[in-house]
């Protein structure tokens, strides 16, 4: 049973716009999906009615076996980091985080706990008295991931958490999302515009266009089997210029970023068979992209605690 | 620029500057203009009527500014969350009166609340509040805060409302994944982020309502017993200058009540500055 | 994993060459509803107990009569004479039907207390000139304010809001004292000229052309060598025009309804705005025993309110905008 279950989910709008067509989508527990597609694919859409801030026009979204389209996103169970991180700004970083415990009548010496614990993990605890427009926005970003850890939530859902930060700190980012997830441990749609971001953090990658789900699998797959032009314009490779062509790709080892390294034994130019004919490479030029590894049943990540 | 500090030279500067020189002199019949020095100044604060006057629209302030910013208030968050249907309806209704010049609505309001004829007096009844005179000394006062609340609750509505609305859609739908209940979101999240729309929003209306003027004066012409002609501080200067001709006595009572209400203003501004509320 | 079949991007469901058809009125206000509502968290979120979206619909609602008790009285008790207006049940009409007889009335001079007609064109010119001025020159102010560093004019801004704090009772009195030394009681510009300082005006406008007149585009309206004058009506004028419009209507509103100041600089009669001239027809209402005065007053009362309803009406969105908040938007 998969943790978040989305079958034939559409957004229809009363003006007729269709911001989503039909997704379908699996997400395990524990694991990491990205959303990936350009401005106004639906992907920040889904993600919204699967916290339940949007109304659904039609289709499910089910946690586990329980379908929830009616549940309060109050009830859901879910944690969200939006893009503006939506902090409380009138409340220190310490109340940001403790926000949610109170309403659960917490009391105060656990929710203490709680929440210096996330502040640690964060690297927050020096900033715990500050308010947000004192801080900077990566610090910002870290306090909306410290709200979602305190919870402990069944779902964690994230809309586009570094896209108002500078290139280089997205890069140092990635591993502290990915790090909050761990610790999180619960099944994790993340959207973005970038596909950098996506081919390098998800365990599967959904790409999206204009409302409609293009493609679905792990980063691997989609790079080495593109089902269409524009998956194989999103994901391809800086100097790749995919064209039509016959089967064939390339896929190497997981980490937790982008790396240009010596080419592994897998990849070189040429050496494939057929991927002269997939890709046009600039000449010269030798790389290796390392991808998040594919999903195989034997390397299956469970959702640690 | 230029034409503008011009203005505001000569309507601001140069009245105020004669008020405070013209209260220092005194006119009588025989004699002519006298320099008197503070003795006007005297002679005001010394007056029972004024400092009565004084007391009274500091209480009225007291009463009617919180009532009408609570309603105003509740009703720009019902119309903001969208509790209500049809709010925007409803917030154009609320906020004809502000059509409404204060004259006309004391004359409204007073045929309404006659004693003897009006409507209102027939509601009363029928409610078994036989006999009740709302323009008898002990309920002009109320009646005169109805009158104002009804003058002004819209406008003080629409612009909470605009500053309901500017808070963060984001933030608040952060607190509903939190699952905070209704009453704490408002109170903890969207009325902290308001707060310095509602300090302006006072801040504004007691300087009007220290100078309560209008409303007094219409239903003194309905009831003159109920409403004395030192009813209010503006009042006072009013008729101390125009019906009493006594111009000089009237400028020191400007000039007091002017001082007055800004000392009172300024204090309130420098004090939420310091706690840091306003930008 | 699976790899989900791909399916053609679907057909637009909105028209992409435009309106296929015009819609209705009805259609369009049916739509912008719906937009409203989804713009806005949709209200099942917070969780409310049932019922209380009727109960708050009906707090509105009596409020709501309460705001309209006294106009609908006045609608109706202008339509009646004067036994009437106290001996009638205040809310319903009866006969006879004398609106236009009324009406007429406000085209006389009665009893020499003044004539209606007169007061409004007086209040019209007032206010048109005062409120058109005091727009302008706030428009200048607050645009002068707002993109021009000169020595000391934080200062100075400060100053202009600091005129706020100035009871305007403490103003209009020595403002009186003056004009009677200077002879200008009665005078149109006695009474035009104050009422376009307006630091509320000035500050609004000063707020909307920090947000919507961008400094690059008069920098590179200077740098293109235009001069300062044509910068501010060619540039920055055309994008000043909501707030324009918003500041327009409080200030043709605060002269219209002006009642302070009039009453203290004009004393003969023909010069009176409708709100003295009301206010001095109510007192000899009641004192001098011309009960003819009762309808008019009614009457007077109604067509004095009227213009600026349907201003407000037509003008809704300017003051429905941000505008009207200011200084939130620190």
């Amino acid at each position: 049973m998969a943790a978040i279950s989305l079958r034939g989910l559409t957004k229809v709008y009363a003006t007729g716009v269709v911001a989503l067509d039909g997704l379908d989508l699996d997400v395990d527990d524990g694991e990491f999906v990205v959303l990936v597609g350009p401005s106004g694919c639906g992907k920040t859409t889904a993600l919204r009615m699967v916290a339940g801030l949007e109304r659904i026009t039609s289709g499910t979204v089910s946690f586990g076996d329980r379908v929830v389209n009616d549940v309060s996103p109050r009830h859901r169970d879910v944690a969200m980091v939006f893009q503006n991180y939506a902090l409380y700004p009138h409340l220190s970083v310490y109340q940001n985080i403790g926000f949610a415990l109170e309403n659960k009548k917490i009391e105060k010496a656990e929710r203490d706990r709680r929440i210096r614990s996330a502040a640690g993990i964060l690297g927050l605890t020096d900033l715990l008295g500050r308010k947000p427009k004192q801080l900077s926005g990566g610090q910002r970003q870290r306090v909306a991931m410290g709200r979602a850890i305190v919870r402990s939530p069944g779902v964690f859902l994230m809309d586009e958490p570094l896209s108002n930060l500078d290139a280089k700190l997205r890069v140092q980012m990635r591993s502290e999302v990915l790090r909050v997830h761990r610790s999180i441990g619960a099944a994790t749609l993340y959207v973005t515009h970038d596909q950098t971001e996506a081919m390098t953090m998800g365990d599967r990658v959904a790409v999206l266009q204009g409302g409609v789900l293009q493609q679905y699998g792990t980063p691997r797959s989609l790079y080495a089997s593109p089902a269409n032009l524009f998956v194989a314009h999103v994901h391809r490779l800086p100097g790749d210029e995919p064209v039509r062509g016959g089967p064939g790709g390339i896929g190497v080892q997981a980490d937790g970023g982008v790396r240009l390294a010596a080419t592994g034994p897998a990849c070189s130019r040429r050496g494939l068979p057929g991927a002269q004919d997939r890709r046009r490479r600039a000449p010269g030029r030798s790389r290796g992209v390392r991808f998040r590894d594919g999903r195989s049943r034997a390397g299956r990540r469970r959702a640690t605690g | 620029m230029v034409p503008f500090l011009v203005g505001f030279l000569l309507f601001m500067i140069v009245p105020l500057g004669y008020a405070v020189y013209t209260s220092l002199y005194t006119t009588r019949i025989i004699g002519g203009t006298v320099f008197s020095g503070a003795s006007n100044y005297t002679q005001t604060l010394q007056s029972s009527e004024f400092w009565s006057g004084v007391v009274r629209v500091i209480i009225y302030a007291c009463i009617q500014i919180p009532v009408m910013i609570v309603i105003a208030f509740f009703f720009a968050c019902v119309f903001d969350l969208g509790v209500a249907k049809f709010g925007r309806t409803f917030r154009t209704i609320f906020f004809i009166p502000f059509a409404v010049p204060a004259v006309v609505g004391a004359v409204m309001w007073s045929f309404l609340l006659e004693p003897q004829f009006g409507p209102m007096v027939h509601l009363a009844n029928a409610f078994g509040f036989s006999g009740t005179n709302f323009f008898s000394p002990s309920l002009i006062l109320p009646s005169i805060i109805v009158i104002v609340i009804w003058e002004w609750t819209g406008y003080n509505m629409v612009i909470l409302y605009t500053a309901l609305k500017s808070v963060p859609r984001d933030v608040v739908e952060a607190a509903i994944l939190d699952d905070t209940p209704l009453w704490r979101i408002i109170v903890r999240i969207k009325l902290p982020l308001v707060r310095p729309a509602i300090v302006m929003l006072v801040f504004l209306n007691t300087i009007g309502a220290l100078q309560l003027f209008t409303e007094p004066l219409i239903l003194s012409y309905f009831e003159t017993g109920s409403v004395s002609v030192n009813y209010t501080p503006t009042l006072y200067i009013y008729n101390t200058a125009i019906a009493a001709d006594q111009t000089n006595l009237a400028a020191a009572g400007a000039v007091i009540l002017g001082l007055v209400i800004v000392v009172i203003s300024t204090a309130s501004l420098l004090f939420r500055r310091r706690r840091g509320e306003l930008a | 994993m699976s790899v989900s079949t791909v399916r053609p991007a679907p057909a637009p469901a909105a028209d992409p060459a435009g309106v296929a058809e015009p819609e209705s009125r009805r259609e369009r206000r049916r739509r912008q509803r719906l937009e409203e509502q989804e713009s806005i968290i949709p209200v099942e979120l917070y969780g409310l107990r049932r019922g209380t979206v009727t109960l708050v619909t009906a707090l509105a609602f009596v409020f709501a009569i309460f705001t309209l008790v006294p106009i609908a009285w006045i609608v109706i008790n202008s339509t009646k004479n004067q036994a009437n207006i106290f001996e009638t049940f205040g809310f319903w009409f009866a006969r006879p039907f004398s609106f236009f007889h009324n009406f007429s009335l406000l085209f006389q001079n009665v009893d020499g207390y003044g004539t209606y007609i007169q007061w409004f064109g007086n209040t019209a010119l007032y206010a048109v000139l005062g409120g058109v001025g005091a727009t302008a020159l706030s428009a200048f102010a607050g645009y002068g304010f707002a993109r021009f560093s000169f020595r000391g004019s934080k200062m100075l801004f400060y100053l202009t809001i600091a005129a706020l704090l100035v009871p305007i009772t403490a103003l209009t009195l020595p403002l009186y004292l003056t004009y009677a030394k200077a002879h200008l009681i009665n005078s149109l510009w006695g009474m035009v000229l104050p009422s376009m300082i307006s630091p509320v005006g000035i500050y609004l406008m000063r707020v909307y052309v920090d947000i919507s007149v961008p400094r690059e585009l008069i920098d590179a309206a200077r740098l293109d060598g235009a001069g300062e004058a044509r910068i501010f009506f060619r540039v920055a004028l055309p994008l000043m025009v909501p707030g324009f419009m918003t500041v327009l209507l409080i200030s043709v509103v605060a002269v219209w309804n002006n009642y302070f100041l009039p009453l203290l600089i004009f004393n003969i009669n023909t010069r009176y705005p409708l709100t003295v001239g009301l206010g001095l027809w109510s007192e000899r209402a009641q004192n001098s025993g011309n009960a003819q005065l009762f309808p008019m007053v009614v009457i007077g009362g109604l067509v004095t309110i009227i213009p600026l309803i349907v201003l407000f009406l037509i003008l809704q969105r300017y003051w429905r905008g941000g505008m009207l908040l200011g200084s939130i938007a620190n």
